[in-house]
């Protein structure tokens, strides 16, 4: 049985695409049913609010299974195919693993994945639309996020300029739920490391632009809210976060005006992130009490002194999801050689029983005792020369399918199907 | 000192050690781990430390509350820092700050047990008025929790002060490795700063009046120019300077953290040298 996986995620997709096919908490159900009724075969579906995945075992192939969330999401498949991924077999097991684990995240490292792949799994079990193959994959995929999250330190690694940003406003606000993010100009390092902030619990994004319906633009996208750029100041009063990113030539925020918010704050401490070229935000900002000014040089060089440390800790997760993945697979492999094993039982039983009667036919003076006894005899032997080869095949080992390919040859086991 | 308080204090002081080394490792470890344990094991040395106080109170040949010398003061001066500290914990998570407290309770019992196990000072030669103080005991055991309690929750805020400044450094020299990743956020040891001074200053204040009263009541004259009453008047006078700036100027970071540290140097001396000089009214404590 193949196992096929199709998604998108943040790297694949923009969002715009990725909120029409997105099917969380409610819509989930509703598409696993159509999916049972349209494609058959085992269906998950993984939503979070950056990646939208199916996994499939069964006969559907990838154009098949995309038209199928297309026409549920009221989309051609014409026009979204491009932005999907697709992985087979061992791929899929590799990525879901990887997923789960939160090294496929935005955040890389995150933990919230896993307990939306427990949520996904949840769903899928209660609604019925898997079988043997998924329910064991997403139970590895668990366990394999579970041992990343309790042996490696990859959750202190600092990844991307994104997750340096959520670091460092970790460090200096603690929990980020409900925090306040300002993003001031467009850019796309602005927008993910907004993005960032968000997946990590900061709840009210606000976009001033000096083009007001450039920042209702990014606002929608990113679920804000647009403001007028001459309320920037009385907006920077209550916000924790603020990522500039404009053209603008000069300064747009001034040590002035940062020494006017920071009173009216009542010096509550304020993160600037400065991600323009030339900068945005003076730097003698940065001397004042409470403000921390990163600049896009400042947030390279902790995510730069990070490497080390965090190449350790993601070889040693790779290795988690290494060994996870192949006791997956293996597993797998002897579920696909179960059918051979029952063919090669049934045909020497047959042997057995055929060659028995033959020999009882010739002996017919035996007692009941003695003919008890031989029957005896050919069992024992049949099950000992069966032994190592069934244990053989039923735990997995390395070469499985060339195996079983070739016990179906020597022993003529199709023909022993058929009959 | 009989045999159930040595293993009493054994068993306290065992966990004291223990969890001063977790909290230790922590900090320069690369993860937070076994806050719940530790946690746990801290009271549970916490519980076997106050055991050791009612069992010195009640058997004991001193005060209801062990507090007739330097010594036993100093063993329930440990354990108020260890009860305010587990009370933080729980609270706003300052583990850091664990690394800081729990060698110096460690250190507490340890030097006031073994003191008080080798000079046998139970019926003191250090304190010739232990009868007198007998007479008057109810006061001066409110006074003196009181104070202590206050004493504690000041060095807690000194220690979230002090951890706020080592953070406030590492952000703004933009380092962001080792230590810093176990310190607390900034905001979160500030206002943790904050609110534990704005709450053991009314328990320090009350301790001081009643000391005062204690004081007028038993003996009316000649205690005012006592260094340590002196010395604690100035203590508090720092506190009161503290939560005004951030209460009425919004005063926050590193201008409060630096106020709040010379707040804990003048408990230290008032605490410290004050006892040692043996001086004044004071002088046996």
């Amino acid at each position: 049985m193949p196992i096929i996986a199709v998604g998108l995620n943040h790297k694949s997709a923009p969002v715009k695409v990725r909120e029409l096919l997105s099917f969380q908490h409610g819509r989930a159900a509703a598409l696993l049913e159509a999916l049972r009724a349209e494609q058959g075969g085992e269906n998950l579906v993984l939503c979070t609010c950056n990646r939208t995945e199916l996994y499939h075992v069964g006969s559907s192939d990838r154009s098949d299974l995309i038209e199928s969330l297309g026409n549920h999401a009221g989309l051609l498949r014409a026009d979204i195919e491009d932005y999907f991924y697709c992985h087979h077999d061992r791929e899929a097991v590799y990525h879901l693993l990887r997923v789960a684990a939160g090294l496929d995240s935005m955040v890389v490292g995150e933990y919230e994945i896993l307990g939306q792949v427990k949520e996904a799994f949840a769903a899928a079990e209660k609604s019925g639309s898997i079988g043997a193959v998924l329910s064991r994959l997403f139970r590895d995929a668990l366990a394999a996020g579970k041992r990343v999250r309790h042996e490696t330190e990859i959750s202190q690694g600092v990844f991307s300029v994104g997750g340096c940003a959520v670091t460092l406003a970790k460090a200096i606000f603690g929990e980020l739920t409900g925090a306040q993010v300002i993003i001031v100009g467009a850019g796309e390092m602005a927008e993910a490391v907004a993005r960032a902030l968000a997946s990590s619990g900061a709840d009210s994004i606000f976009v001033a632009n000096r083009t007001y319906e450039h920042a209702c633009r990014l606002a929608d996208q990113l679920g804000g809210e647009a403001i007028h750029f001459e309320h920037l100041a009385s907006a920077m009063r209550e916000c924790h976060v603020l990522i500039s990113s404009t053209a603008a030539p000069h300064h747009v925020i001034d040590r002035e005006m940062v020494v006017e918010v920071m009173r009216a704050r009542r010096n509550k401490p304020l993160f600037l992130i400065d991600i323009a070229v030339p900068r945005d935000i003076a730097p003698e900002a940065g001397a004042l009490d409470g403000v921390y000014l990163y600049n896009i040089d400042d947030l390279n060089s902790v995510v730069q002194q990070d490497s080390q440390a965090r190449m350790k800790e993601s070889e040693k997760a790779e290795k988690i999801i290494h060994q996870q993945a192949e006791q997956f697979i293996s597993w797998l492999a002897s579920r696909a050689a179960i059918p051979t094993l029952q063919a090669l039982q049934e045909k020497f039983e047959t042997i057995r029983t055929e060659e028995l009667q033959e020999a009882l036919r010739l002996l017919p003076n035996l007692s009941a005792a003695d003919r008890s006894r031989i029957e005896q005899l050919s069992r024992a032997i049949i099950n000992k020369i069966l032994h190592l080869p069934m244990t053989h095949l039923r735990n997995g080992a390395g070469g499985q399918e060339d195996i079983v390919e070739m016990l179906r040859q020597l022993f003529n086991l199709e023909e022993q199907e058929k009959r | 000192m009989n045999h159930y308080e040595a293993i009493l204090v054994g068993c306290s002081l065992a966990a004291y050690i223990a969890t001063a080394l977790l909290y230790i490792y922590q900090l320069f470890g690369r993860r937070a781990f076994w806050g719940r344990p530790t946690l746990a094991l801290l009271i549970t040395g916490l519980v076997f430390h106050f055991a050791y106080l009612v069992a010195r109170g009640i058997f004991g040949p001193g005060l209801k509350l062990p507090i007739a010398n330097v010594f036993e003061t100093l063993s329930f001066s440990a354990w108020c820092l260890v009860l305010v500290f587990v009370l933080v914990e729980s609270r706003w998570r300052l583990t850091a700050l664990g690394a800081i407290i729990l060698p110096l309770a460690f250190a507490g019992l340890a030097v006031s047990f073994f003191a008080l196990h080798r000079e046998s000072m139970d019926t003191s030669s250090a304190n010739l008025n232990l009868a007198w103080l007998k007479e008057h005991q109810a006061l001066l055991g409110v006074h003196v929790t009181l104070v202590l309690m206050g004493y504690a929750a000041f060095m807690l805020a000194s220690c979230a002060a002090l951890a706020y400044l080592l953070q406030n450094a590492f952000l703004k020299s933009k380092r962001l490795q080792g230590l810093s990743r176990q310190l607390p956020p900034v905001q979160v040891s500030d206002e943790a700063a904050y609110r534990l001074t704005a709450l053991g200053f009314p328990i320090f204040t009350l301790g001081l009046v009643i000391g005062v009263i204690w004081a007028y009541s038993t003996q009316p004259k000649g205690w005012a120019l006592d260094p340590k009453i002196i010395l604690s008047g100035v203590t508090w006078l720092v506190f009161v300077i503290y939560l005004h700036a951030r209460m009425a100027s919004g005063w926050k970071g590193r201008k409060a953290a630096a106020l709040l540290l010379a707040g804990f140097c003048c408990t230290v001396i008032t605490y410290v040298l004050v006892g040692l000089l043996k001086v004044g009214w004071h002088r046996f404590l």
